[in-house]
């Protein structure tokens, strides 16, 4: 048993005095990463040339390290005050960050080789959103730690979704995938990505046979490419066969990703499990969820077939790029699986509106023009007058936005937003008011000459851009959702 | 323009353009000035170290077109930095703090309280001397600092800072 002793961590403390062995090594260890090819430079450079600054440097940048480290230990502070997580640091930019305590979701003891050689633990306090908290204790001993953690999720608030216990939880089957559903999302799957791999597989499997037989496989694939009219059959018969190769990896890739795949409602969220070989289940709470998204390619548009994807607030499962998509094959199922959230907000808009018709000329102007002449200058070096076929990149990016901007619509209503879009495919968001962080409009010269405006929509799942709107549209939506989010008595996660 | 038809009624939102804005403190451009200052110090610096070791550029040419270069440079951010200055401007509301900054695009950032997960005040070596400081404001959003507001006096930074974690601490999610 660990006897965890009490502290008074009102009163503002340092780390602990290993901490300094801790914060040098990570300074080190950065420096090091980053200078290392000098440092060769200077090992192995010529014992002739006079080099006297490089070595200079090379001194004097772990003395400025070993300095800096000393300052950033002593200047460290941690305490508590009135209810918040006070960390005070810095030198010549001092910073003090304040973390009120029911805003802590977690909080984090780690220990690494130096950690555990010096018998103490980096703590790290995670709020929503945490990549940015910066709030990090380097070194703590491990009783300390232990104790702070404890102390700091007492107080923590008792989130009123997570009170559930023990109940038995019925469950509503929402999505299946018939073999014939699993064929139609793998024939429509993004088969570059296959190709992509096909190749891959095919240069190492040539690699590997020239290894295995030496010249042979190449002065076979010499003598039979001798003959031109076999080799144009050839070249056709291969690009065939990589097709179709590509192909059947795909829906290969998909049945095995998709098969067994099943979506669960329960009172609280859904259940989604999918996989043949490496099965997954996730767990989506409804409160959770962010925005909601769908879209499908052009082929898949054609059939009907969707992906839509829940957007959570990022987190560590976010950190390790799990999203959670499910394949869509009846329309009905889009509004089954949006129902918790929120339904559809197109059909029932009060609203809608759409961006501006100068969208695609301005779009070709900054992002076309600039792109084309600079790779047409580039290529007119060894392309000569065939570098000018880099300049239909303008028109295309003109064709690309006209389309964009003729498809994008902002549907509104009291609770939700939707915001359609896409040029070949399409895709569909949806967000509630309340879901949103923060807002931030956007006016360039132009746009403020004719009183035109860009939203920027930031939510914890990531952001959602509605540009070119009135300025008059956008300021009503941003007192809008303002509005929502002031008013809201829900949580937003 | 409709936009929700509802009972309730649009006009009667409260508007967050016609909330009066406080510019950022004029010592502040000071500070921009001599950090810049520095900063363009340091890159002359290293221009000279690199010229006077690479022998195929001590020549005329290259060496005005550094010194020309560097001019443009120094001036011109120099120029954009003092056209930016006057944009900013903060705000703060019962419910939400308004961050404006921006020349060329001018950007109007709204953070409302209940979304605050934490804050700080960070004070550089060039700030303190003119007891400046800058507010940096946390949420969820994936952005990586959601609001600074610089150049406040650093009295006023905490007591900001104080009465926006009193607000989130009381707040909680809601607004009302």
């Amino acid at each position: 048993m660990k006897i965890t002793e009490e502290h008074n961590w009102s009163i503002p403390q340092r780390q602990a005095k290993a901490g300094l062995f801790v914060i040098i090594y990570k300074a080190l260890l950065t420096v090091i990463k980053a200078v290392w090819p000098l440092v060769l430079v200077v090992i192995f450079r010529e014992r002739n040339k006079t080099f006297d600054t490089f070595e200079m440097l090379l001194i004097g940048i772990p003395a400025i390290i070993l300095i800096r480290s000393v300052i950033d230990f002593l200047y460290f502070r941690f305490y508590i005050e009135n209810n918040d997580l006070i960390i005070k640091r810095g030198f010549l930019r001092k910073k003090v960050i304040t973390i009120p305590l029911n805003k802590i979701q977690s909080v984090h003891i780690e220990q690494n080789l130096i950690h555990q050689l010096l018998d103490v633990a980096k703590l790290t306090i995670d709020t929503a959103g945490s990549e940015k908290s910066e709030a990090e204790i380097d070194a703590i001993s491990i009783s300390k730690a232990e104790s702070f953690k404890q102390f700091l999720l007492k107080i923590e608030k008792d989130m009123p979704d997570q009170a559930q216990s023990g109940r038995v939880s019925t469950e509503i089957p929402l999505i299946h995938l018939s073999i014939r559903d699993l064929f139609k999302l793998g024939l429509s799957a993004n088969h570059l990505q296959a190709f992509f791999i096909v190749l891959a597989f095919g240069i190492s499997m040539l690699q590997s046979l020239e290894e295995i037989f030496g010249n042979r496989v190449i002065r076979i694939v010499q003598e039979s490419s001798t003959a031109i009219g076999i080799s144009i059959a050839s070249v056709l018969a291969l690009i065939v066969v990589v097709l179709v190769i590509s192909v059947i990896v795909s829906v290969v890739r998909t049945v095995l990703r998709y098969s067994n795949f099943n979506c669960n409602q329960t009172e609280q969220g859904f259940r989604i499990q999918t996989g043949l070989i490496n099965s997954r289940q996730n767990l989506v709470p409804f409160s959770k969820i962010q925005y909601i998204s769908w879209e499908a390619n052009w082929i898949r548009r054609k059939i009907g077939l969707f992906m839509l994807e829940f957007h959570q607030a990022q987190n560590e499962l976010a950190k390790k790029k799990q999203r959670i998509r499910l394949p869509i094959t009846k329309k009905e199922y889009v509004d089954r699986l949006l129902e918790p959230y929120h339904l559809a907000v197109k059909p029932i808009s009060h609203s809608t509106h759409s961006i501006h018709k100068v969208y695609p000329f301005r779009k070709m102007l900054f992002a076309g023009l600039p792109t084309a002449f600079i790779l047409t200058i580039i290529a007119f070096f060894w392309m000569k007058w065939f570098a000018l076929i880099f300049l239909l990149w303008i028109p295309y990016i003109y064709v690309v936005n006209t389309i964009y901007q003729k498809r994008f619509h902002l549907y509104i209503s009291p609770e939700a937003f939707q915001v359609n879009s896409g040029v070949w495919g399409k895709e569909s968001k949806i967000a509630q008011w309340y879901k949103i962080q923060f807002l931030e409009l956007r006016q360039s010269m132009y746009q403020k000459r004719k009183q035109l405006a860009t939203i920027i929509i930031h939510t914890a799942a990531g952001k959602i851009k509605i540009p070119y709107v009135d300025l008059a549209l956008a300021q009503t939506v941003k007192n809008y959702a303002l509005y929502k989010i002031e008013s809201t008595a829900k949580s937003w996660m | 323009m409709d936009f929700i038809n509802d009972s309730f009624n649009i006009q009667h939102l409260p508007k967050a353009e016609e909330v009066q804005h406080t510019p950022i403190d004029k010592s502040y451009l000071t500070v921009l000035r001599i950090e810049w200052a520095i900063s363009s110090s340091i890159l002359i610096i290293i221009a000279i170290i690199l010229t006077f070791f690479i022998k195929p550029i001590q020549e005329p040419i290259w060496i005005s077109l550094i010194i020309v270069g560097w001019l443009l440079l120094t001036v011109g951010y120099a120029f954009f930095q003092t056209k930016a200055f006057s944009q900013k401007a903060y705000a703060l509301r019962d419910k939400d703090v308004i961050y404006k900054s921006g020349w060329i695009v001018q950007k109007t950032r709204t953070c409302p309280f209940n979304r605050i997960q934490h804050s700080s005040v960070s004070t550089g070596f060039i700030e303190r001397k003119y007891g400046l400081a800058t507010l940096i404001l946390y949420t969820a959003g994936t952005d990586d600092a959601d609001l600074q507001i610089p150049g406040l006096k650093e009295v006023d930074a905490y007591a900001m800072k104080e009465w926006i974690t009193q607000k989130i601490i009381h707040e909680d999610y809601r607004g009302t």
